[in-house]
């Protein structure tokens, strides 16, 4: 897995690109495109899992420990990555649907009201609750 | 509307490509991830951990415990390991390149972006259906298998390539042949049977070294097998030494294991053939195991033996403990017997406890278990040890001895000779060595003495003899009072009833009966009252005054062996009293004399003498001392008319009857006075 993506705090871009006061600053934020772009391609491309093993396995101790009622159980490694691959998957979906809704919504910041939304559009099953 | 329309279009075209890419990748992971995974590592969900080659490691994180190979495994085993994960590796990339390939366009950089990790992660959770593990295992133990088929050829074929740079190594997982100047050393059992080779060279091709299940491994990575010369050997002498002592155990792991779990259906060959080889693989280590395993041989036949040795002790221990309960037993009801307890009956003692006390019986059957149960441990331990050296060296082929039945049958007889032996030794032993047990053996001997005579019988008579077993500090007062009367002349005031257990032998010349002139310390035997000393209780101290007890012990033995294992033992009672007008008279030497002189006495003739007064029960009776002197130590004894003489039971039980005999003859319709009387009057009426 590539280097990790330092959180950035979501910015409402605005409609109308504030003119930059200087050459500086418009080339900053074309640099920062940039970046953005190149990141978002490179994870596009990517395979690979983008959460990682540790958290994610201590979250599936966790649910895995609510069915079991405490009893801790083995779980084979490829069982593991088979279901934080299918986790991935579906979040990635989820996103972009969430995404969608988020443009349709005239904006470029995705937030939690658009992620719900897709869920109850989806309903149960696509939601997944 | 047109702008509208088209962006919803547009937006219903991504949700559907998102729908659809979501499809794809699903069932992209179902057909992944649709096969069973046998060998995979398994991880624990209370710790987050895995096994690996490494050692414990955490899911998605390090390493905890890393595993000591060095232990484990020898150094060319390590090194094949390590090769094999070089192989893996080269696998795992090859496999990803052809996924890579097989994928679209975009992730074709996906290996860039891999960090260890996740490297590591897939080396270990192969992603392809023929997962490597499971070809590892199967490589391994072909290429054990093909290299040991191969070798001989493979390294004359070495020779010839021996200069070039490009030589390619067969690296087998346990077959270290050495280079061909070491090989003559090497006997063809060691690498191979020479049937085996043959068969191998059919299927062997030099030319095509690369086969199927064979790593080829750039010779510079590899463990330099091949010496290049004898004198690259000899720069490493501790590595031909251990090729040279490689054996087929090394080579074969797998298939001893299988061997082993065919061959003894005992689960622990197959433990300790495991345990052996994982503690033992460092072939280094392998000769001084050997030695030390013959040693432990001998070493367990000298522990056997020190086994035995201690035996003593349980035996002596379980004798405490059979006597123990005597003691017990008559604690319970000690008033029912009037005891002897003889000192020199000791070591007959025993023996009758044999034959009485089905505890004893108890007692002996238990060593043997105990020895049963280490000869047991022993043929385990030593067709352990067969197995394992049939099953680690094949070199040196040992037939599997099992253990028959003749010969188990010999060698139980001969324990149980030694046994024997040993218990008799201490039988013999204990008597001495058991203080404190002596008496209370007796005891029990006079109990079962007592059980088993009949009533009618002279032995029958129940005497009151004590050797004060319970209470040392009598017999330590009475030795001193012995010491005493070697001076001087005792006067033994033994006729007065007394209630208490204290024995006067101080002079009280007055009220004493009975004077003993020149008396010797050992012609007395001051038995004390039993009434005190079986009531008295089983606290009494026993470590009080041992050393002193032990003393007076021996000097008893000493005197008792001189003088009452005589013929000439006269027993008179603590009743009998003399006066001082008699003194010089000479005592009759013996017990024809003294029942001549009885009837003069004229106690005999007392009414209040009763053959009941031999039984003495119930325990309130004082019990007289009793003087128990030989005759010729007795200068005179004169009996005064009044008092009653008693006579207890001889120590000696010929002598006891021959003494009874004598009182039947001598004694009249009442004998004895009875003993509550007495202590109804404490003052003897008639003088």
């Amino acid at each position: 897995m590539g280097p990790r993506r330092k959180p950035r705090t979501p910015t409402r871009r605005s409609s109308s690109p504030v003119p930059g006061p200087s050459r500086h600053s418009s080339h900053l934020g074309r640099r920062r495109k940039l970046l953005w772009m190149k990141e978002i391609k490179k994870l596009q491309k990517s395979t690979d899992l983008l959460l990682r093993k540790q958290p994610f396995s201590r979250v599936v101790r966790e649910i895995c420990g609510k069915f079991t009622r405490g009893v801790d159980l083995y779980w084979q490694a490829q069982a593991l990555l088979a279901l934080q691959e299918a986790a991935e998957a579906f979040l990635v979906h989820l996103f972009e649907d969430a995404y969608l809704l988020t443009l349709h919504a005239n904006r470029v910041t995705l937030f939690p009201k658009d992620i719900q939304l897709t869920r109850r559009i989806r309903g149960i099953e696509g939601g997944l609750g | 509307m047109d702008p509208e329309g088209q962006s919803d279009n547009r937006l219903l075209q991504h949700l559907k490509e998102s729908s659809s890419r979501f499809q794809t990748l699903m069932q992209r992971l179902i057909a992944k991830y649709d096969q069973p995974f046998e060998d995979d590592p398994l991880v624990q969900m209370s710790t987050l951990t895995y096994e690996t080659p490494q050692g414990l490691r955490v899911w998605g994180g390090k390493l905890i415990k890393e595993r000591n190979e060095a232990q484990t495994q020898d150094p060319s085993v390590k090194m094949i390991t390590r090769l094999n994960r070089q192989a893996l590796d080269g696998n795992e990339r090859l496999q990803s390149c052809t996924q890579a390939l097989g994928d679209d366009s975009e992730s074709s950089g996906t290996d860039t972006s891999l960090d260890e990790e996740e490297k590591l992660s897939c080396t270990l959770t192969p992603t392809v259906p023929g997962s490597p593990l499971k070809n590892d295992l199967r490589w391994k133990y072909l290429t054990q298998v093909d290299i040991l088929l191969q070798d001989e050829e493979y390294f004359k074929n070495a020779e010839k390539r021996n200069g070039k740079d490009t030589l390619v190594t067969l690296v087998s997982s346990s077959c270290v042949t050495p280079a061909p100047g070491c090989q003559d050393s090497i006997s063809t059992k060691s690498c191979g049977s020479p049937e085996m080779s043959a068969l191998s060279s059919r299927d062997w091709n030099p030319s095509n070294p690369c086969q199927a299940d064979m790593t080829v491994t750039p010779r510079n990575d590899s463990f330099s097998f091949l010496g290049t010369s004898s004198s690259s050997l000899s720069s490493q002498p501790l590595e031909a030494d251990d090729i040279c002592n490689v054996t087929v155990s090394d080579l074969y792991e797998g298939m001893m294991h299988s061997m082993s779990r065919l061959l003894s259906l005992k689960p622990s060959c197959i433990i300790s053939t495991k345990t052996y080889i994982n503690q033992n693989w460092n072939p280094r280590r392998r000769l001084s195991r050997k030695s030390g395993m013959h040693m432990n041989r001998t070493y367990s036949h000298r522990s056997k033996r020190f086994q035995r040795n201690s035996k003593k002790e349980p035996c002596s221990k379980l004798g405490k403990e059979v006597l123990r309960d005597c003691k017990n037993l008559l604690h319970t009801a000690p008033h029912k017997t009037d005891l002897n307890l003889e000192r020199g009956s000791l070591e007959g003692s025993k023996l009758q406890v044999h034959k009485f006390n089905p505890v004893w019986k108890e007692f002996q059957v238990m060593p043997r278990k105990y020895l049963d149960l280490n000869t047991m441990y022993c043929h385990e331990r030593e067709n352990r040890m067969k197995t394992l050296q049939w099953l680690i060296s094949p070199v040196k082929v040992v037939p599997r001895q099992r253990m028959l039945p003749s010969r188990a049958e010999k060698w139980y007889r001969e324990i149980e000779m030694k046994f024997d032996k040993l218990h008799q030794e201490c039988s013999l032993s204990s008597g001495k060595q058991l203080p404190l047990a002596g008496p209370t053996e007796s005891w029990a001997v006079d109990v079962y003495r007592g059980s088993s005579r009949s009533p009618g019988s002279p032995q029958g008579i129940k005497t009151p003899r004590l050797h004060s077993p319970f209470n040392r500090e009598k017999m330590k007062r009475s030795s001193e009072a012995f010491e005493d009367l070697n001076e001087m002349s005792v006067k033994v005031d033994s006729c007065l009833p007394r209630s208490h257990s204290t024995v006067l032998l101080s002079g009280d010349s007055t009220s004493s009966g009975l004077f003993l002139q020149g008396l010797n310390s050992g012609s007395i035997r001051e038995t004390l009252s039993p009434s005190t000393g079986i009531s008295a209780p089983w606290t009494s101290p026993r470590g009080h005054g041992r050393n002193r007890y032990d003393e007076i012990k021996e000097e008893f033995d000493k005197l008792y062996q001189k003088y009452c294992l005589s013929p000439r033992q006269v027993k008179v009672t603590s009743c009998v009293t003399a006066s001082p007008k008699k003194v010089g008279a000479s005592v009759p030497s013996h017990i024809e004399d003294l029942r001549k002189l009885n009837p003069d006495s004229g106690f005999l003739s007392s009414p209040k003498l009763s053959t009941s007064g031999w039984n003495i029960r119930s325990p309130q009776d004082s019990i007289p001392t009793e003087a128990q002197m030989s005759a010729w130590t007795v200068s005179a004894v004169m009996r005064d008319p009044c008092f009653p003489t008693k006579r207890r039971k001889l120590s000696y039980p010929p002598m006891c009857a021959h003494q009874t005999k004598t009182q039947d003859s001598s004694g009249a319709a009442g004998k004895a006075m009875p003993w509550p009387e007495k202590q109804a009057n404490p003052v003897w009426p008639d003088c």
